[in-house]
């Protein structure tokens, strides 16, 4: 009996999970719709994030008396 | 009578008897995660805990990964539950400073760009005969983050967490020794002299505040499947940054931070029962894990190559390798790489701002992940 058991339930029930009822795709579809896609989706969330934090820079500029103040 | 005292002396040898091969293979490697901890430093606050976890494992009929068992109970309660992870990160963002990042959002795209590495990987596990989740979890290991690897692994591939998680951890420690020759073979000379201009203090105090509201939301809306990760972050960096609630960013930085790593790290060496670990793909895993990590500060330093054009050189390429999650640690290798080369050069301030991007980057990676297969429906 193994300590921690590979064929778990936990594992069993994802493993069924990811058959049962879920789309199934090759691996070369999946494999270029996550490059693509996740790495896509990436660049183009921390670029707005960067944009979005530039322009707070812009709204909120620094100042140094209330710094200090603060 | 005989037959009692013989039946309770054989009692006293069945931990041996029921030793198998692979049992003292592991006991060894938990000794070497030791070692590796202790005398040479390499994260012992996660390679201590995981060594003894895994040596205690690997000792038979104690029932620690049994129900019940007292391992078993912890890895349920903090690790199937993704809690520990989650309480690691509110830490990591308590202790993290955003200001460096910052002062120049552009360094956002070098965070972004240090995490290719995990879609790469993801493309040669898959080639390499893992299944599509199982591929995820390995590619997470170029995340350079072991709260975020073992969110997605214990989530998706929970039978591969303690290679992942050994992977995540001892690459991280190893970021000083194989990223400066992968900077130096992607840079010329004049590049890696470069100096770039350092800036004064330009960020208020209100955007260091809207920063983490930021992030959550939007980044939330965008993948909502990776908040979790997302919100515990924020989380501890708007707790750091209001200043109203020391007592609870102490308590994140120190207690908190200190208590759950101890029990995830030895949950994790719990998971390395040698008959679960001691196969093939662990050993793949290991060397995905590695290629996954040299990658990243590939993609980094060419992002940075990128960079340098479009600023008409301002920009020195060797922050591109800072763009990943293991902080500080990588904004220390590019600031020495740089000032070796240039005794003018101190890009630390600007390597810190690109790992502090890498944190943040690497967060949403996983996030933006979980997203597309959520999309997908592979999950």
């Amino acid at each position: 009996m193994l300590g921690f058991d590979v064929s778990s339930e936990q594992y069993s029930s994802s493993q069924s999970f990811q058959e049962v009822g879920m789309v199934k795709m090759d691996n070369v579809t999946f494999g270029v719709t996550m490059l693509i896609v996740g790495m896509g989706g990436t660049l183009l969330t921390l670029g707005i994030m960067s944009l979005i934090m530039a322009a707070l820079k812009r709204v909120f500029p620094y100042r140094k008396e209330e710094e200090e103040k603060s | 009578m005989v037959d009692a005292m013989l039946n309770g002396f054989l009692g006293l040898g069945a931990g041996f008897a029921n030793l198998h091969w692979s049992n003292p293979i592991m006991i060894a490697v938990g000794c070497v995660l030791l070692y590796l901890g202790i005398k040479k430093d390499f994260e012992p606050l996660l390679l201590v805990p995981i060594g003894f976890g895994c040596i205690i494992v690997n000792i038979p009929l104690a029932g620690l990964m049994e129900k019940h068992g007292f391992l078993r109970t912890i890895y349920d309660a903090g690790v199937m539950t993704e809690l520990f992870p989650l309480f690691i990160f509110v830490g990591i963002g308590a202790m993290t400073d955003f200001g460096p990042v910052l002062e120049n959002p552009y360094t956002f795209l070098l965070g972004a760009a240090g995490q290719f590495g995990i879609f790469l990987t993801l493309l040669l596990a898959l080639a390499l005969g893992f299944t599509q989740l199982e591929a995820v979890s390995v590619g997470i290991i170029g995340a350079c983050d072991g709260p975020t690897a073992i969110y997605v692994t214990s989530k998706y591939a929970p039978h591969l967490l303690g290679a992942v998680s050994v992977a995540a951890y001892s690459y991280m420690s190893l970021v000083p020794v194989f990223q400066p020759p992968i900077m130096r073979a992607l840079t010329t000379k004049k590049e890696r002299e470069i100096v770039m201009k350092t800036h004064q203090k330009t960020v208020s105090r209100t955007t260091k505040l809207m920063f983490p509201l930021v992030i959550t939301v939007i980044g939330g809306l965008i993948a909502p499947m990776g908040l979790p990760l997302i919100a515990t972050l924020m989380l501890g960096n708007l707790m750091k940054e209001s200043g109203a609630v020391a007592r609870l960013t102490r308590a994140a930085e120190n207690e908190i931070a200190n208590i759950v790593t101890l029990l995830l790290a030895i949950s994790i060496g719990a998971t390395m029962d040698g008959r679960a670990f001691l196969r093939k793909e662990t050993l793949i895993i290991l060397c995905l894990g590695f290629v996954a990590i040299c990658l990243d500060t590939v993609c980094g330093v060419l992002f940075g190559k990128v960079l340098k054009v479009l600023t008409g050189g301002k920009v020195n390429p060797l922050i591109g390798a800072a763009g990943i999650s293991a902080f500080p640690m990588s904004a220390r290798v590019v600031q020495k790489e740089g000032h070796n080369y240039n005794k003018k050069s101190y890009l630390l301030m600007h390597a810190m701002g690109a790992n502090a991007g890498g944190q943040v980057g690497s967060v949403l990676a996983a996030a933006v992940m979980l997203a597309v297969l959520k999309g997908m429906g592979v999950i």
